[in-house]
């Protein structure tokens, strides 16, 4: 080949590659931005636990116990300001948030806040499972939902509608019935092993995969038109190639946004599965506070419940940034 | 010599297979060793089908129905993959419109000019490295070294462009086609990036079909010029002949609607109206309905007449004058 047979430089030719301070000063307002947002939505879901509960019933009656006599009854009410009016309850109530002082567990004596935090990495583990299993099975899936023959995707698509509407809990009897009952390959309830633990997963990855797989179909419809395919296929590229090298990648970011917001409803639907399988997580922590009316308890579960989805928003928005040069090199 | 591209009556059809639309039809077009065709038309005559057709790179749902296209003798039409991708990138390299959208935006541009090498020389991207400092140089991208690590975001549309050529040039391809190459760039860099594209053609005799609106750009770097309409070629021929003494009325419009080539001649013929879209095309000649000197005969599809070197599809070929005298014979007649 011949050389260097063109030199002529474009005028304005690239961007400069360090950001302006503009570009770093909307970030901080984003990120500002952000943080009011989600304080504000852990304040929401505070108030609205804080109301709930004296809804809900009376916590002096069950401190109490069910033969206390009104003097009794009094005596604990006032020990917990529950004599006060409703609003200085709630301001007292959120000071106490504040200070990460949630009170102690009405049964054990124990730290609630400790009592919540102990029960969480349990739930995280079984998060991080079924966030695993549903991104290898549910890609795969939405490929095939693509691109696979008229068979293949009524096939793929049917199952896909299947996994989502059956609901969890009846996925996890089904489970239960099938794999402890009837095979007895797996103990039918229980944490702590590897073992315990695939069920669980199973129940709650099914609709996670299901959704994964719409979500990268979907994407990969998006992305089918972009003319870098094209460029590639014209490349020499194959098929396979321009589909896993060039358009999965492109379609991953918007994925894995759709991915971060699934982590949030796991939770709710882990709460069920934990207590469906005696998982000791948070989720069966929460519950079993809830039926035990362990007030200081079920308040410092969902205030590290909405702390977590809080974080996961935080550093999955991070993490798309991170995942597309267009937005993370802007902010160099 | 073998030439570099031969097009032979080539039916292109999308849609229903029981209803289809037919897009192009019984195009023939031949890019000799080391010559430039340019293919203009008004949008949507299918000139772009043409082109990513005859590579199989037009999108799901477009088929071809007839006909042949052989790249370096090599036949395309019904050939399997391992075939189409040996010929892509290896015998024809291929540069589209938007070099933005052409390029993938999550790869670094050095990237994915290694890829275009690796996928014909094997090995892997990153020992492809120097090759890809030397296409960029070539293709007169600054601190190729530099740029190599950027994204395509990070570059202008004219640097864009120059990447989209090194990638098409990167295995040194006989055949360049270009599809649009310069119009979704800045006038200024416009002609830059022309410079780019008569150099790695005429410099380096390489064959290249350049698809264009832009006449001005084909006096400038083609050798002959293929002029579409409605799914057909209407008119082919040596671009100073055509350029000078156009046969097809069609043609003569074209020309007429470019006011710096148009300048000092009789604006005949400057076209009315739009062109049709497929399947709804006229039967006979299509251009009939915009025809200035159509006349009955028009509405059978006309012949091929041979002039020059070059030939048209026409009731009545030759210039404004001639055309306008054999009418008033007919009407005589
Ligand atoms: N997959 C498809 N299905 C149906 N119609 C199509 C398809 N692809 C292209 N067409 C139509 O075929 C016609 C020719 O398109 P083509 O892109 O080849 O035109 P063109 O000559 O390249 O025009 P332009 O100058 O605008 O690029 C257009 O009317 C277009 O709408
Ligand atoms: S065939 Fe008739 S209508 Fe068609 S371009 Fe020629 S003169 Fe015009
Ligand atoms: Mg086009």
């Amino acid at each position: 080949m011949t050389e260097g047979v063109v030199a002529s430089v474009d005028p304005g030719a690239t961007a400069p590659p360090s950001a302006g301070r503009g570009r770093r000063g909307r970030r901080a307002r984003r990120l500002g931005a952000m943080t009011v947002r989600l304080l504000l939505t852990l304040l929401g879901l505070l108030t609205l636990l804080f109301f709930l509960v004296r809804l809900s019933g009376d916590p002096a009656g069950v401190l109490a116990g069910p033969s206390a006599t009104p003097q009794q009854l009094e005596a604990v009410r006032a020990g917990l300001g529950l004599d006060e009016p409703l609003l200085a309850q709630y301001a007292a109530f959120l000071g106490d948030v504040v200070r990460l002082d949630f009170g102690t567990s009405v049964f054990s004596g124990e730290s609630a806040l400790g009592t919540a935090l102990g029960a969480l990495p349990a739930t995280l583990v079984l998060l991080v499972t079924t966030m695993l299993v549903s991104v290898a099975v549910g890609i795969p899936c939405g490929v095939l939902l693509d691109r696979g023959g008229r068979v293949t995707r009524a096939v793929v698509g049917t199952s896909m509608t299947l996994a989502q509407a059956v609901p969890t809990f009846v996925l996890g009897i089904l489970l239960i019935y099938l794999f402890a009952v009837r095979l007895g390959w797996l103990p039918a309830f229980g944490s702590g092993t590897a073992a315990t633990l695939v069920m669980p997963t199973l129940a709650l990855a099914t609709f996670a995969i299901a959704r994964t797989a719409r979500m990268v179909a979907a994407e990969l419809e998006q992305v089918e038109d972009q003319d870098f395919l094209r460029t590639a296929a014209a490349k020499g590229a194959s098929t396979r190639r321009v589909l896993w090298r060039h358009a999965l990648p492109n379609a991953f970011p918007a994925v894995a946004a759709a991915l971060v917001v699934e982590i949030s409803y796991l939770i709710s639907g882990a709460v069920v599965v934990e207590v469906l399988f005696a998982y000791d997580g948070i989720g069966k922590e929460l519950v079993d506070a809830i039926f035990a009316r362990d007030y200081p308890v079920v308040q410092a579960c969902v205030f590290v419940i909405g702390v977590f989805v809080v974080v996961v928003n935080v550093v999955g928005d991070g993490l798309l940034r991170a995942l597309d040069p267009r937005i993370a090199r802007a902010r160099a | 010599m073998t030439a570099a591209l031969e097009i032979d009556d080539l039916w292109v059809e999308a849609g229903d297979p029981d209803d289809p639309l037919v897009l192009v039809r019984g195009v023939s077009l031949t890019v000799a060793a080391a010559s430039v065709v340019g293919l203009v038309g008004e949008s949507g005559s299918g000139k772009t089908v043409t082109c990513m057709a005859s590579l199989g790179l037009a999108g799901r749902g477009v088929r071809i129905t007839g006909g042949s296209v052989r790249a370096q003798g090599i036949e395309l039409v019904g050939a399997d993959e391992r075939t189409l991708m040996r010929v892509r990138g290896g015998v024809v390299g291929t540069v589209f419109q938007d070099p933005l959208s052409s390029l993938n935006p999550l790869q670094r541009i050095g990237d994915q000019i290694a890829e275009a090498v690796m996928l014909h020389h094997g090995g892997r991207r990153r020992s492809h490295h120097a090759r890809v400092v030397e296409l960029l140089a070539k293709v007169g991208v600054p601190a190729p070294e530099q740029r190599a690590r950027a994204y395509p975001h990070e570059l202008s549309g004219g640097l864009r462009q120059r990447v989209a050529i090194a990638m098409a040039l990167a295995n040194d391809p006989a055949l360049l086609v270009a599809d649009e190459p310069t119009t979704a760039l800045d006038v200024t860099v416009q002609a830059q990036v022309l410079d780019v594209i008569r150099s790695a053609t005429r410099d380096e005799a390489r064959s290249a079909l350049i698809v264009t609106h832009d006449l001005g750009l084909v006096a400038e770097v083609a050798d002959r010029v293929a002029v579409m309409y409605a799914g057909q070629i209407v008119e082919e021929g040596p671009v100073a002949s055509v350029f000078q003494d156009p046969q097809h009325p069609y043609t003569r419009g074209l020309l007429a609607s470019r006011p710096v080539l148009a300048a000092g001649r009789r604006r005949l013929g400057a076209m009315v109206g739009r062109p049709p879209l497929p399947g709804s095309w006229p039967a006979g000649c299509a251009f009939a309905p915009r025809c200035p000197v159509a006349t009955g005969a028009c509405g059978e599809a006309p012949p091929i007449r041979t002039s020059d070197q070059g030939w048209s599809r026409c009731w009545h070929p030759g210039s404004g004058e001639t055309t306008a005298t054999s009418r008033a014979e007919e009407g005589a007649a």
